[in-house]
């Protein structure tokens, strides 16, 4: 409740960096547990994004996913390979949909976010207990 | 210091300022590749902000929980590196109207993308 008292008060900039502080804290606690066995079925279900997630730089299930986006997505699992060492997240914007990738030792997951914020697919991720879990 | 480094690609020009900017000019050329216009990368202890826009493509090094300062810090750099008309005279209007009307679709449309908001 504080959070948007303050969000309301200061404005965009605040807002910003405020919900990101916290979806960060979550974020690297679930992301330490994330496994190899992620259900993408219960994924959706908690947070309402599509996904899929890859082995070795190729999409290995998904669900719900056009093979546009699949095309979009490959094309990014590309870049990803690429990234500095330590890379563990990255929200891109790609001819106006969001994707959100997260990174771990064995496997990527890649979720659709079609146009949200990218504090809100912060929250979504972060909220979703999946990676939690393990599946 | 909230912004540790960036990285501004502006046409050919490359301008890097701040600690280790130099090891990411590679990584700015290859997203600028792809079709990203906006995208935020988390490290392990830092942050990187990446935005293009206007013909400028800008790489932006922070904290992991300052990227809302980074975001506003690129949008400033892309103000200031974008291509601006210098319009001084009335001659110099002419000029251009005279160029933009001898232009083809595909030409005009490339000029365009470098000063314009698309």
């Amino acid at each position: 409740m504080e959070l948007y008292i303050i969000k309301f008060i200061l404005g965009p900039i605040v807002e910003c960096t405020v919900e990101l502080l916290i979806g960060n804290v979550y974020i690297l606690k679930y992301f330490q547990t994330f496994s190899m066995t992620v259900d993408l079925r219960e994924f959706y279900a908690r947070t309402g994004l599509r996904a899929c997630y890859s082995d070795d730089g190729k999409i290995a299930e998904s669900y719900l996913l056009s093979e546009d986006e699949l095309k979009k997505i490959e094309e990014l699992l590309t870049l990803i390979e690429k990234m500095p060492n330590g890379f563990e997240m990255g929200i891109f914007e790609v001819d106006g949909e969001k994707y959100c990738v997260l990174k771990c030792k064995t496997c990527t997951l890649v979720a659709v976010a079609g146009s949200e914020n990218f504090s809100q697919i912060h929250e979504k991720v972060a909220n979703s207990k999946v990676l939690a879990d393990g599946g | 210091m909230v912004v540790k480094f960036y990285v501004v690609k502006a046409g050919e020009e490359l301008v890097f300022e701040g600690d280790g900017a130099k090891e990411y000019g590679d990584l700015l050329s290859e997203i600028n590749n792809k079709r990203i216009s906006t995208s935020i990368l988390y490290f392990k202890d830092f942050a990187l902000y990446f935005e293009r826009k206007h013909g400028v493509s800008v790489l932006v090094g922070t904290e992991r929980n300052t990227v809302g300062l980074a975001k506003l810090r690129a949008k400033k750099l892309i103000d200031s590196y974008k291509k601006k008309l210098k319009l001084k005279s009335l001659d110099d209007a002419f000029e251009l109207a005279e160029k933009v009307e001898e232009m083809s679709l595909d030409e005009f449309i490339k000029f365009k993308e470098g000063y314009d908001d698309s």
